[in-house]
């Protein structure tokens, strides 16, 4: 390639560069820099070096392991659930049949939605005369104020934070699969119809090889979106009751913005959030390696 | 006739699957929807299907009106304003990036697959662990609550969101286009303006409603870095709900779904495009 053609493309690509160098970077390096400083702004507005204390607090809080439980009990369940879920659906919905469409339509409507208004729904839904509550009595479970930020048990709580993310997120693991699934040539089913294969066999033989790529990029998003769901968080149980649905999104927006938790303050948040930076980053990693093997042998490469 | 017997029972446990996956899908749809229909009575009865509809919470929403003597709901339009500033600022300047920086990766691999990968990786980083150096820096400007850093800010996520879905639309366009545009004397850039970008366009109407949607949608970031309703987003108006409010639900409500009509409306494309744009612009980038 000429090298003109090399230098014109770096200059189209530098706007976007800048762009992204300012907010990814740059507040990465401010992180760390902030991390060995004591700064607490209501308190006073120096800023003092404090060498490695803040990621010693780390271990003195006592809410921390808490808080770092929440998270990744958060995360499995619903990485688990929502790939599950959509699996199931792009499974289902893969072969058009009257009314298919408008069934896609309609549960893709979670997706469109802000967080806050998921907060607003789920809570109206879960009031103590709200909806949930005559659905579970067919099932023999006791109605309840399952959101209850005083008395509410953590785990009813935890569990129905789960269920709304899963709500929010499985919409799009369905349409990325459906994308995938939609894209393999029907004629390779239509062969494996005549040869007698069962759908498992057809799953497991042309289904899931042909869309290894689609599959991973489902995982990445169902893995690193309940990472960003602090909206969720926040409208919906705002970390209670107690502390108990706090994930580490919610905490550090507690110890760096509202400033009410024991150890609030700039320093530790900016540790926080940098320990978030690293689990998004060690996700992406790994599974980007994942892929990179596959990618070449992936469908889409061909 | 056992085959038949088979396949119709498949159709119905198929059918019902279904139906609970919609039911589970739309009920908290349709909840918030009747909810900004009850009259204040009725919000804590949680009934489905209320006896009398009413308006009055949508007019409360828009003109603004006092409940309980002490809560006051402020009016929706300036909020929605500044989501509407936010959103389509955000989507013009998504286009106009991304789309030059997709070009480069898709025609001329410019940083290899290397520097595309970090771009869109940038996508999942989550905005709190961001947000803390932001909001120490933009207040040290003076820019703390304004809609600038907000535009700013959300270009973290909807700039390699741009970039992912561009790169797919520039695989659909051959080639040829340049090479005939270099033979006629067209310059790089030229070529560009002229010749790629109108067969391009789909593909920005599709990234401009994606980046709308999201950026229309965000919520973190204006919580953060806003604190009056000079810049104040939708998102945190109907978050103020929950945290200042109290439980006026029927008000609530009927922000939701003032709020939710101008993305959902676009739920038909977004089915058309998104996956698409999101599963080829990965796999051959």
């Amino acid at each position: 390639m000429a090298r003109g053609t090399k230098l014109f493309g770096w200059i189209l690509i530098s706007p976007t560069l800048a762009v992204l160098l300012f907010l990814a970077i740059f507040p990465f390096a401010y992180l760390i820099y902030l991390s060995f400083q004591r700064f607490d702004p209501f308190i006073s507005s120096n800023i003092t070096f404090v060498g490695f204390q803040n990621y010693v607090t780390l271990t003195k809080d006592i809410s921390f392991p808490i808080i770092l439980e929440n998270t990744f009990v958060f995360l499995a369940a619903v990485v688990l659930l929502v790939f599950a879920f959509g699996l199931v659906l792009a499974l289902m919905l893969r072969n058009p049949f009257p009314g298919r469409n408008i069934i896609i339509i309609l549960i893709m409507i979670p997706f469109m939605l802000s967080t806050a208004v998921i907060g607003t729904l789920w809570r109206i839904s879960l009031q103590p005369f709200g909806y949930v509550n005559y659905v579970v009595t067919f099932f023999h479970i006791k109605p309840e104020a399952w959101l209850d930020r005083t008395f509410g048990s953590p785990t009813y709580v935890m569990i129905w934070l789960i269920i709304a993310a899963v709500w929010e997120l499985t919409p799009l693991i369905f349409l990325i699969l459906f994308t995938g699934f939609n894209s393999i040539p029907k004629e390779l089913y239509e062969a494996a119809q005549v040869d007698g294969m069962s759908s498992f066999r057809q799953f497991r033989i042309i289904t899931f090889p042909l869309s290894r790529t689609t599959i991973f990029l489902a995982l990445f998003f169902a893995f690193l979106f309940p990472l960003r769901s602090f909206g969720l968080v926040y409208n919906l149980t705002y970390g209670g009751p107690g502390i108990y649905t706090a994930t580490l999104p919610f905490y550090i927006y507690l110890t760096g913005v509202s400033f009410t938790s024991p150890y609030a303050g700039y320093g530790y948040a900016s540790v926080l959030s940098i320990l978030l930076l690293v689990i998004v980053s060690v996700i992406v990693i790994v599974l980007n390696l994942i892929t990179r093997g596959q990618e070449v042998s992936g469908f889409y490469e061909r | 006739m056992r085959g038949r017997r088979k396949k119709i029972m498949s159709v119905v446990i198929k059918g019902i699957v279904l139906a609970a996956f919609l039911v589970f899908f739309l009920a908290p749809v349709y909840t918030l929807v009747i909810e900004s229909l009850k009259p204040e009575s009725q919000w804590l009865t949680g009934t489905l299907f209320p006896t009398r509809l009413t308006l009055s919470n949508y007019g409360a929403v828009l003109h603004g009106r006092i409940y309980r003597q002490v809560t006051y709901i402020p009016p929706i339009m300036g909020y929605m304003i500044n989501s509407l500033i936010v959103s389509l600022a955000e989507m013009v300047i998504s286009i106009l990036l991304g789309s030059l920086a997709a070009y480069a990766i898709q025609r001329y691999r410019t940083g290899g697959s290397f520097l595309s990968g970090w771009i869109i990786s940038m996508m999942f980083i989550p905005p709190v662990g961001v947000i803390i150096p932001l909001l120490i820096y933009y207040t040290r400007l003076g820019l703390y609550d304004t809609l600038t850093v907000l535009i700013i800010s959300g270009l973290i996520f909807t700039l390699p969101l741009a970039v992912w879905i561009m790169i797919a639309v520039y695989q659909g366009i051959p080639t040829s286009l340049e090479e005939a545009a270099y033979v006629d004397g067209f310059g790089r850039l030229r070529t560009i303006f002229r010749f790629i970008y109108p067969v391009a366009l789909y593909g920005f109407l599709a990234v401009g409603i994606l980046v709308f949607v999201f950026s229309w949608n965000s919520f973190t970031i204006p919580l953060v870095l806003t604190s009056s309703t000079s810049a104040q987003t939708l998102s945190v108006y109907i978050s103020e709900f929950q945290t200042l409010y109290g439980s006026v639900y029927g008000p609530e409500a009927a922000a939701g779904v003032l709020m939710s009509i101008p993305t959902v409306i676009f739920v038909g494309f977004i089915v058309k495009y998104l996956g698409k744009g999101l599963v080829s612009g990965f796999g051959k980038r």
